[in-house]
């Protein structure tokens, strides 16, 4: 029973990963297996068609006669893309601020932290709204303002963990040795951060996919003919009752992924809390 | 305790004078104006358009007319709602907004929080994958899908409840949109709810109670549950966040004249007044909610209690 | 233990309870509320009820009821006697004389007379209160002039010759002009709330108007209510009116399908196929006075003095496709910029219009080639739209049919709506655009206008002067025939020189319950409550 229980999250993990792995296989890949572009328009075909195999729509056309297996695969790059991007953006920064706040201490960190508290206090969304609203919609602003708003909860862990190794001997030791701050950053503070900020970070994807998906239902997401998950669920969320699988593909993929996202993010907290 | 709400207050004012410049410029920033139309206005016509709304100024001494205005309490004439000031939009559409967004706090904080709690008693077992599945469900939904499903169901087919609409309030207008808001918020509580418990669970003192041979389930309900419920408090600012932008898509989906939609619509028609108006009230809300939250964690935590 | 269990238990209870109370007093619906209400879904938000700044159709809607013109619009969008009994006109079109009933009220009982009507016009005319309208009234003496801000708004050519005379002097013999009048900014306004209460005059409490309704309530965003003006003259049907927003239009459907609404504001073209099916009796679609179509910057390259390519690129857009297949039959395809059934005489019609697909496409390629463009150097050109669903497909597929047809590289440019707005003006960036325009009042002259190059919603920028010349002398004619003819061939120019693509002509899409009587089809989609009633079947909700 003891030990069946570490396999079985182990087990979880494992599986996520796994599932995680074909679908970012399926999205580079995928589009390449099939006849139609992601932006062709079949005149000939059924618009809105259920899936079929004989006209190789496998996952059906949408309301413009276009293939929604090239479509969903191609909004899934668009996706994993402003999580990812997104989610790194967050990290540079959150760990930059979160690292100089912990390692220095006193003042310093005092005004840090009350400056992450300030931007707690922003209405966020509010924000990414304004900023697509003023600068257009292009797709590295998106990643950028999404990092923007995400960076916040990572620089207070990451500060947190820094404060802990501050005490720790071998920084200390560093410090006395007259190694500089930058090299005990670089050298011993940054490593030792890296399990943490992976666990925050992997709950941060799907965060960035969500708010790009509200950004899409605000029509402020991607353009066409490019697409994204929340765009594409947002248009066949409209139409559910007639075509229902312009929603269920890209919902399944968009909350398989999450899930997965999910439950590695978990794990990978539980194996940071096990050490 | 007086020092600490002084210090509070005065830095929640400077967060909203930086959020009000920011707005501010951003929106300038942002091409189009007011005046721009489908019908494009005679030159004159919109010359004293402008000249009414003080839209001929330089930038900055708009910028200042503003906020000495809004240091009066006057946020201004709306630019799109003729004859409307912002203030009285606000208070046409707030107790919408808090009434909705108090109901879903209410429905998916305790529920959220018992889930977190039962699925951290035996951490791997059938209970908690259930409650992990739908929490992890219920954050990944978005809620512009929960919305129409809701509608569908429970409105055109089984007709138990209005499709829409807002008749001040009326309790069966709220069922539907207070679930589609609640539901995400339910589900990211349990699972904070969830691990808060298993930390407080492997805290040193309950490792000795265990050790004493206490019952799993009367140690969670009655000491560990303190310590557990840390983190779905500092959580709670920021949800108070997450069901305003939450309630824009559920606004839109239900008709309800809230103030989300302000907000988006005012930042769609370049409504500067409006914007900046709801903006700052957002922003005083969280100021007000953070403190209210810092204040009950004293309460919870007597270590983190400020002197 | 057991004290750990009656907790929860308890807590079960009493959650048990709570939900039963909330079901039961949600079974209990108001079954009666609906009966004396007719609930009208009205798309966005009306952005004043100030007759005078109108400018969105919702708005208008609301404000044609709780206002009354000297005319309105019939069913077949002419122009028939309101506030006027009825009007006669000078023998050189140039002045109308309208007689006034002798039972007209104001909401608060006060008598309305001819100079409530001159000071309505005066004002909508007057540069500070800002109509988008004002245009309209240029071919009033002295309009223009007012616009401009030359001379002071008396000066209008409206004249009160007693209280129930009304007298209009024209520049220009303009047979529209009874049609023009129908329009809310040609309405008259109660002088005395208006300098009581200034800008703010037209809110609940405090508007004073001379239509069948009167204003009850407005929550913003969410309803305008309307209630019987006691004080008008034959009383109406139906007691109240309710405006909905109803912005999200498959939410309007939904609440249409829950039965909360009488009479929607569209309906979602994906899902017209299923409404026909299940609300036949329901469906009213009729062609509507507005044209979509796609406008070219003919300031910039590439479309600045190709008119070859412009003509290649309108032949290859399939508008059956767009109104059967992406419209879903809620369009009517457009060959010209003017709907067919406006003119006097025969529409004008390119004519490729009825060639094959394939000698059109042929064509097409020639003159795409004439313009130096191929297969080695294709096209590359932008579509500008403003953030909406139907642009948003309607471009998707007119790309396609240019990449397909032509091997044209376009790239789509969402923006959002007041960004688009500025940079068409601009005519810097934009190069192809998405436009739209709906009529004012039932005339040929209300479109073709829009591209008179001195006109501001002008955007494609195109300045011909043959074109220019013929409107100015259908204007100046009094003569009907010459008239037709010279607006006909000024549409004939707008076919050959192409400055704008016409793709779909409107048509007017509502559900109406079948419990509301007299709807009644019309161009111009105006829809007076007044003339509307309610069945009160049993069980109705």
């Amino acid at each position: 029973m003891t030990i069946a229980k570490p396999l079985a999250r182990h087990f979880a993990g494992g599986v996520a990963a796994v599932i995680l792995g074909l679908i970012v296989l399926a999205v580079s890949i995928g589009p390449l297996l099939s006849p139609h572009a992601v932006d062709a328009i079949d005149f000939a075909a059924d618009w809105g068609a259920a899936p079929t195999l004989d006209a190789r729509h496998w996952f059906g056309t949408d309301s413009l006669g276009r293939d929604l297996f090239v479509r969903t695969l191609e909004g899934g790059r668009t996706s994993l893309l402003v999580g990812l991007v997104a989610t790194m953006v967050s990290v540079i920064i959150g760990v930059a601020w979160g690292a100089l706040a912990g390692y220095f201490g006193g003042r310093i960190d005092q005004w840090m932290m009350r400056g992450v508290d300030v931007l707690y206090a922003l209405p966020f969304l509010f924000i990414v709204i304004l900023l697509m609203v003023a600068f257009g919609r292009e797709l590295w602003l998106v990643f950028a303002a999404i990092g923007a708003v995400t960076w916040l909860d990572m620089a207070r862990v990451v500060r947190g963990q820094t404060l802990a190794l501050r005490q720790r001997g071998f920084v200390i030791a560093a410090g006395l040795a007259g190694v500089t701050d930058v090299r005990i950053i670089l050298r011993h503070i940054l490593p030792n951060l890296s399990a943490p900020v992976i666990a925050v970070a992997t709950l941060t994807v799907p965060q960035a996919i969500l708010i790009e998906s509200f950004l899409s239902f605000l029509g402020l997401g991607v353009q066409e003919p490019h697409a994204s998950w929340g765009m594409l669920i947002n248009d066949g969320a409209r139409d559910m009752e007639i075509t229902p699988w312009a929603l269920a593909f890209p919902a399944g993929f968009l909350v398989t992924t999450l899930l997965c996202l999910n439950v590695l993010g978990e794990r990978l907290r539980q194996r940071d809390g096990d050490r | 305790m007086a020092l600490f709400l002084l210090r509070r207050t005065i830095a929640g004012l400077l967060t909203l004078l930086a959020l009000l410049t920011l707005s501010f410029f951003l929106l300038r920033a942002a091409p189009g104006g007011p005046l721009d139309r489908e019908r494009s206005l005679p030159p004159q016509i919109e010359a004293a358009i402008a000249a009414q709304y003080h839209l001929d100024e330089p930038l900055w001494r708009q910028y200042l007319r503003y906020t000495a205005d809004v240091l009066r309490g006057d946020l201004g004439p709306s630019f799109q709602y003729d004859g409307y000031r912002v203030i009285d939009l606000i208070a046409a559409g707030l107790p919408a907004s808090l009434l909705l967004g108090a109901l879903a706090l209410l429905v998916a904080v305790p529920p959220g929080v018992v889930l977190g709690f039962a699925a951290a008693q035996r951490p791997g077992g059938w209970r908690d994958r259930i409650i992990a599945l739908f929490s992890v469900a219920g954050v990944s939904v978005p809620n512009f899908v929960v919305a129409p499903l809701l509608v569908l169901v429970f409105a055109v087919s089984l007709a138990w409840l209005p499709a829409g609409g807002w008749r001040d309030g009326s309790g069966q207008d709220l069922v539907l949109p207070v679930i589609a808001l609640a539901l995400p918020q339910l589900a990211y509580v349990a699972r904070l709810a969830r691990a808060g418990m298993i930390e407080a669970l492997a805290a040193p003192f309950m490792l000795t109670a265990r050790a004493k041979g206490l019952p799993p389930r009367l140690l969670l309900w009655r000491h560990a549950w303190r310590p557990a419920l840390l983190p779905v408090l500092s959580y709670l600012g920021p949800a108070a966040a997450g069901l305003m932008t939450g309630s824009v898509v559920v606004e839109q989906i239900f008709g309800i004249p809230g103030i989300g939609r302000h907000f988006v619509q005012g930042a769609l028609n370049r409504d500067y007044t409006l914007v900046l108006g709801v903006v700052l009230l957002y922003g005083a809300l969280i100021v007000v909610f953070n403190l209210l939250v810092d204040v009950l964690y004293g309460l919870l935590d007597p270590r983190l209690r400020p002197s | 233990m057991s004290i750990a269990l009656t907790g929860p238990k308890l807590g079960r209870m009493r959650a048990a309870l709570w939900f039963t109370t909330l079901l039961l007093s949600t079974l209990c619906a108001d079954v009666s509320a609906a009966a004396d209400v007719l609930r009208i879904g009205n798309g966005p938000e009306p952005e004043t009820l100030d007759p005078h700044r109108v400018e969105g159709v919702s708005a208008g809607n609301i404000v044609r009821d709780l206002f009354e013109g000297l005319t309105a619009v019939g069913d077949d969008g002419s122009a028939i006697p309101a506030a006027a009994r009825s009007w006669e006109v000078s023998d050189d079109g140039r002045v109308y004389r309208f007689h006034l009933r002798d039972d007209l009220r104001w909401s608060n009982g006060d008598t309305v007379v001819a100079a409530d009507f001159v000071f309505g016009l005066q004002r909508s005319v007057t540069p500070d209160t800002g109509s988008s309208f004002a245009r309209m009234f240029e071919p009033v003496r002295n309009a223009a002039a007012i616009i401009d801000g030359r001379l002071p708004a008396h000066r209008l050519g409206v004249q009160a010759v007693d209280a129930r005379t009304l007298q209009v002097t024209l520049d220009a013999p303009t047979p529209a002009l009874p049609g023009m009048l129908a329009h809310p900014s040609a309405f008259p306004v109660h002088r005395a709330s208006l300098s009581a209460h200034g800008s703010g005059f037209a809110r609940p409490g405090r508007l004073v108007s001379n239509g069948a309704y009167r204003l009850a309530g407005w929550v913003v965003q969410s309803h305008v209510e309307l209630e019987r003006n006691p004080h008008y003259r034959a009383a109406a049907a139906i007691p109240w009116v309710r405006y909905l927003v109803t912005e999200d239009i498959h939410a309007e459907l939904q609440r249409f399908r829950a039965g909360e609404l009488d009479i929607t504001y569209e309906i979602p073209p994906l899902q017209a196929a299923r409404i026909r099916r299940e609300y036949p009796g329901a469906l009213r679609i009729a062609p509507y006075l507005g044209v979509y179509y796609y406008g070219l910057n003919l300031t910039r390259a590439p479309f600045a003095g190709k008119p070859a390519l412009r003509q290649a690129l309108s032949m290859v857009i399939d508008r059956q496709v767009l109104a059967d297949k992406v419209l879903h039959g809620l369009a009517l395809p457009a060959w010209s910029f003017v709907p067919p059934g406006m003119h006097a005489l025969e529409a004008p019609r390119p004519d490729w219009q009825d060639w094959t697909p394939t000698r059109r496409q042929a064509e097409a390629l020639r003159l795409y080639r004439q313009a130096g463009y191929g297969d080695e150097r294709p096209l590359e050109v932008e579509i500008r739209y403003n953030t909406h669903e139907s642009h948003r497909r309607v471009a998707t597929v007119v790309a396609a049919m240019w990449r397909q047809a032509l091997g044209v590289r376009t790239r789509l440019v969402n923006e959002e709506f007041k960004v688009f707005l500025h940079k068409r003006r601009l005519r810097r960036e934009t190069q192809a655009f998405r436009a739209a325009w709906m009529a004012d009042f039932n005339d040929p002259m209300s479109f073709l206008g829009i591209l008179h190059s001195e006109h501001g919603k002008n955007d494609s920028g195109w300045v011909d002067a043959g074109f220019d010349a013929a409107l100015m002398r259908a204007a100046a004619t009094a003569e009907p025939a010459v008239r037709a003819n010279l607006l006909a061939a000024a549409e004939r120019r707008i076919l050959d020189d192409v400055p704008v693509i016409p793709l779909y002509f409107y048509v007017s899409k509502h559900l109406v319950a079948p419990r509301v009587r007299g709807w009644r089809d019309n161009p111009l989609d105006y829809h007076y409550s007044k003339d509307l009633a309610l069945d009160r079947a049993p069980g109705d909700r």
